[in-house]
């Protein structure tokens, strides 16, 4: 008999596990189809989640029931919290985890899923029938039925591996691409491009110096991104627990106690010698030899890409990374390249510390084929084949997180159709995921996307400290927290709120508590009359209220203005070829987005404002 | 769907309504011509014979009644896209009077054109992509204009001569706002000094052009709404009489009571291609006439608002208050210092008035001396007060946008040196919102508001 499942997600990366995850959660019959179980959730370049912006997805991947968060607090051995000095909106959290372990403890977590299947295989081919899904082929030919498919095949569709001038095909370094699905994908029709992305050499920790590196710590307390984690593992019980603590990884889902013993960062830094070693064997590297023909990932760049780009700078930084507790590997972040081995040894040895590093993975170039993600609707679903859908980095994204939080958006919506119900779409000014998804399917992307908090036209309103609050609607639907827990959040809200009152209300030295607590650099605790009783996660969000009153005023005034636009439905039909006011490229990218609204129209690069103004004249004349 | 926005032919009197020597009427669409055609009086040859930007003469006929002749017209041919709204437009220049427009607007419209909206033909302009919302709003401005300068200066609008200073802030502010941004997603320093010290100064640049772009918008209102000269002075030196000569017609009383004028009296008048808005106010005086008093006050408010004051005085009788006032008149900037009734002075008052004889323009109104010289006085002052520090001048729309950004990057500004913490969130919010108002400018920013402005400003036949 064929087996059946309701659905299918092919590729078990960082999106594919959060797809398969919450469709399961939500009651899904669901297949996880991996090459290599063992390899899911595998961090396979930097070993950190989280970072400036980035973990604004992983706090609301939390909140919606998502994974990535607690697994990356069961697994993390640094913490830290980013851009302290530069205002609340945009401050951030940065884990390093334990690569290895971060990978166990997801295999565990999808092995004790209910209505969760993992199938070991290959998928050749996506099958349909007149439009819609009706399952997948895999490599031995075999038919796995399925009503929705979500794909989330990472850096695997036709990858191309570069190192100096050799190159060969390769999903990761040592594992093999996925070339049957990409010629699948073009025979239903889908438009592939082309991009890149690279990883550094990795070095064993042995060979290297520390001494003339600068440390760089996690913070303690350790802060965390899983609400679980937050309210289970209290700082007051770690000094305890570190007592007794020894590592045994025998548990899984639980390595060791959250947050404790970290491990520090290096700081060092590449030299004029480094420079000019790279500057020689320009031509001998993939990317500047040549022989790449994707595009790069502009903000992260490999390190050729900065010293031709930045070339008056005369260091630029590198931070040594560990990949785990018991992991001989160190990750020296900063040195992706993809020159010849033999170069690598010089570069590499040409930086403070490094001079005896030994090479345990050479650094390499990967080429890969993504699809144009404005071939998707808001809900990830594609325009073209009914309850198929695209999620990380197939789609042209670059990051665990950005991956994740398009996974989970898309196995919350495939259940939802299958349900018969309306996707989730969180806006733009609800959600990083809602700016990082109408991004993608609005404005598409010629490079690997990345999440920057500037993308978020609204992220005063988008911060870490209020997910809770942002999540909640979208929460309840998917209903995996239980509704106690979404009850806690509207109490917590309705303390906010009274507290907003008592302190606008209670004077002190004539001078308001509210008007104290707006001072630069006054914490809540600093008041002289406080609530203890409050509980200390809705602290920061008091303060923020506090500090930034009439700038959420402000934004709300904006977002109601950008709602106009929203409001303003363009028909599905509308003929963009005729309108001899639009400019040629205007004509094009709207005849091939076709945006829902005069809002997603704007922001459709190639759309100009006056093109726009012709669109709103004309909306009005229908 | 689409076609059917363009697919109409609409039809207006672009003419003012009113008395004149010829009368304009437009038609714009596909069926211009056919529609034209229809009203040609046989034998004349028929629109749709001519080509392009060519013009003939033919008499014009009720097309229900092909003997009723309507008048006799000259008929403009623009084949689509070379005309205004870049459809097909015929333009029927007819004689003078609103029931002969009235008749070829009804026959058109008997034929199958539809009565264009205020604004319509520039909005067809518009979405053909003959003009954009700039020179959209600048054509606005143009039928609005009463002097010639004001138009000079929208066609500036519509030529675009601002826009190379708004593009100067602008790019500024961009490049200020987007050091912050780098720093917020990409420094791993905490307090990026050297990134601060650089927006500054981009953002101090920026002010400067916008302050004189500020300033600007004085000069500009002087010309859009014409130069306000008051005339003041005690009773009975001749103030309505200046008026009259000014206007060339008597307007206000004259007699030799002193106290004649109580309220104001407010003329246009055209000196030299300016508008002007002349006033005679009541004689200056101490007074226990209630009426007297409240024309007094008023006289005193509107003096507030006077862009050039005319200061006349009685050459026949210097008084010390004459005297006093004549030296804080001379210093003030829009003051004018006119004594009148030189015909009645004795010597010693014309020898003690030649003191200030620069600042002082003599004359005798009654005899008409001293008029041209008083005329060249008010033109030099008003060319001083909008002489150029710049050759254009922003419409009060744009004032109070630029005057709304120059507050946002005064409050981006007062962020930036905080201690060694700084909310870098918040001085990117108010670049950002600075940049959103400078951007509905120049057209960078898509803006509901101005696209609601320009064509609603219309009246129907432009
Ligand atoms: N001799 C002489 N008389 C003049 C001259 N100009 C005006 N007058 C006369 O002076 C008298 C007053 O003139 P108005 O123009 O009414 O004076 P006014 O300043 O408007 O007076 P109020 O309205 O009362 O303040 C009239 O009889 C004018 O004919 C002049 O140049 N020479
Ligand atoms: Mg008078």
């Amino acid at each position: 008999m064929t087996p059946t499942f309701q659905i299918i997600v092919i590729g078990a990366g960082h999106a594919g596990c959060e797809a398969a995850l919450v469709a399961a959660r939500m009651g899904m019959k669901t297949a996880l189809i991996t090459m290599d179980r063992q390899a899911v959730a595998r961090m396979s370049c930097n070993p950190s989640i989280g970072g400036i912006a980035k973990s604004h997805i992983v706090f609301e991947i939390d909140q919606l029931g998502g994974e990535m968060g607690k697994n990356t607090d069961f697994t993390g051995i640094q913490f830290k919290t980013l851009n302290t000095k530069k205002g609340p909106a945009v401050q951030a959290l940065r884990a390093q985890c334990d690569k290895p372990a971060y990978s166990n403890r997801m295999l565990a977590v999808l092995l004790n899923t209910t209505n969760l299947t993992i199938i070991e295989s290959n998928v050749r081919e996506i099958s349909t029938s007149n439009g819609k899904i009706d399952g997948v082929i895999l490599a031995d030919l075999s038919f796995i039925k399925g009503i929705a498919v979500i794909i989330t095949t990472g850096t695997y569709l036709n990858g191309l591996i570069h190192i100096g001038k050799q190159s060969f095909p390769g999903g990761r370094i040592g594992e093999q691409s996925a070339n049957h699905l990409s010629s699948s994908l073009k025979t239903l029709g889908f438009r592939l491009g082309r991009l890149k992305t690279g990883t550094p050499p990795r070095l064993h920790k042995n060979s290297i110096d520390l001494r003339s590196m600068t440390i760089q710590p996690g913070d303690e307390p350790p802060p965390f991104f899983s609400n679980e984690v937050r309210q289970l593992f209290h700082v007051e019980h770690k000094i305890e627990y570190e007592r007794k603590f020894h590592v045994e990884q025998s548990n899984p889902l639980r390595p060791w106690y959250p947050g404790s013993c970290q491990m520090p960062c290096y700081l060092t830094h590449t030299t004029a010698i480094t420079h000019s070693i790279i500057k020689d064997h320009l031509s001998e590297s993939a990317l500047y030899g040549g022989s790449i023909s994707g595009t790069g990932v502009r903000y992260c760049p490999s390190i050729e890409d900065k010293i031709v780009k930045f070339g008056n700078k005369e260091c630029h930084h590198v931070f040594i990374e560990p990949e785990g507790r018991d992991v001989a590997e160190i990750y020296p972040n900063g040195t992706s390249c993809s020159l010849p081995e033999k170069i690598q040894i010089e570069m590499i040895r040409s930086i403070p510390g490094l001079e005896r590093a030994e090479f345990i993975n050479w650094a390499y170039a990967i080429e890969y084929d993504y699809s144009d993600p404005t071939q998707l609707s808001h809900s990830l679903e594609t325009k073209k084949i009914e309850h198929l859908y695209f999620a990380g980095q197939i789609n042209g994204t670059s990051g665990y997180e950005e991956a994740a939080g398009q996974g989970i958006m898309a196995g919350i919506n495939a259940t939802l159709k299958i349900r018969g119900e309306n996707p989730i779409i969180i806006s733009r000014s609800e959600g990083y995921i809602g700016v990082l998804i109408d991004d993608l399917v609005t404005k598409g992307t010629e490079e690997p996307y990345r999440m920057f908090s500037s993308r978020a036209e609204h992220r005063l309103l988008l911060r870490q400290d209020n997910t809770r609050s942002r999540m909640r609607r979208f929460s309840e639907r998917v209903g995996i927290h239980p509704p106690e827990y979404h009850a806690e959040t509207l109490h917590q809200e309705a303390l906010i709120a009274a507290e907003m009152v008592r302190l606008e209300k209670t004077f002190h030295s004539q001078v308001s508590l509210l008007q104290w607590l707006r001072r630069p650099e006054t914490r809540y605790s600093d008041l002289p009359d406080i609530d203890p009783a409050l509980p200390p996660e809705i602290i920061p969000q008091i303060e923020v209220a506090a500090k930034y009153a009439g700038y959420i005023v402000r934004e709300g005034d904006l977002i109601a203005r950008m709602k106009r636009l929203d409001d303003r439905a363009i028909p599905a039909d509308f003929d963009y070829a005729t309108v001899a006011a639009l400019r040629m490229e205007a004509r094009e990218k709207l005849a091939r987005i076709r945006p829902r609204d005069l809002g997603q129209a704007a922001r459709i690069p190639g759309v100009s404002p006056a093109d726009l103004a012709v669109l709103a004249v004309l909306l009005r004349k229908i | 769907m689409s076609a059917l926005h363009l697919s109409d032919t609409i039809a207006a009197v672009a003419t003012a309504p009113g008395p004149g020597a010829i009368s304009i009427v437009r038609l714009s669409g596909p069926d211009s011509l056919r529609i034209a055609d229809r009203l040609v009086a046989p034998p004349g040859s028929s629109p749709s014979s001519h080509p392009t930007h060519s013009f003939f003469k033919a008499n014009i006929a009720d097309p229900l009644n092909p003997n009723l002749i309507l008048d006799q017209a000259i008929i403009l041919i623009f084949r689509a896209p070379h005309s205004y709204t870049g459809d097909d437009v015929v333009e029927f220049q007819i004689h003078g009077g609103p029931i002969q427009s009235r008749r070829l607007l009804h026959a058109l419209l008997a034929c199958g054109a539809r009565p264009a909206d205020p604004g319509e033909f520039t909005q067809r302009a518009f979405l053909n992509g003959k003009l954009d919302l700039v020179q959209a709003e600048g054509v606005a401005d143009l039928i609005q204009a009463h002097s010639e300068r004001a138009s000079i200066m929208a066609l500036d609008q519509i030529n675009g001569s601002i826009s190379h200073y708004i593009k100067d802030i602008y790019d500024n502010i961009m490049t200020a706002s987007s050091y912050v941004e780098n720093s917020i997603d990409f420094s791993e320093e905490d307090f990026p000094r050297e990134i601060f010290e650089k927006s500054e100064s981009l953002i101090n640049q920026a002010l400067g052009v916008l302050n004189d772009l500020l300033a600007s918008w004085t000069q500009g209102r002087v010309i859009r709404e014409g130069v306000l000269v008051v005339i003041t002075g005690p009773p009975n030196v001749g103030k309505s009489t200046l008026l009259n000569t000014l206007l060339g017609f008597d307007r206000a009383i004259v007699t030799d009571i002193p106290g004649t004028t109580r309220d104001i009296i407010e003329e246009g008048l055209i000196l030299d291609g300016f508008q002007i808005r002349l006033a005679d106010t009541a004689g200056i005086r101490d007074t226990d006439c209630k009426i007297e008093k409240i024309g007094i006050s008023q006289a005193r408010l509107l003096l507030e608002k006077a862009d050039v004051i005319i200061k006349m005085m009685d050459a026949s009788q210097i008084s010390l208050e004459d005297e006093l006032a004549l030296k804080s008149a001379i210093n003030s900037e829009e003051t004018l210092v006119f004594a009148n009734k030189t015909d009645l002075a004795s010597a010693p008052n014309l020898a003690l008035l030649s003191i200030y004889s620069q600042q002082i323009i003599r004359g005798s109104l009654i005899n008409g001396v001293g008029i041209d010289e008083l005329k060249k006085a008010i033109l030099a002052l008003i060319k001083s007060k909008i002489s150029a520090i710049h050759s254009f001048a922003i419409s009060e729309r744009h004032y109070s946008i630029l005057n709304n950004a120059k507050n946002e990057i005064l409050l981006a500004l007062d962020k930036l040196p905080q201690k060694n913490t700084v909310d870098l969130v918040l001085i990117s919010s108010h670049l950002r919102s600075a940049l959103e108002l400078i951007g509905t400018i120049n057209g960078n920013v898509y803006s509901e508001q101005l696209l609601e402005n320009i064509f609603s400003r219309f009246c129907v036949g432009k």
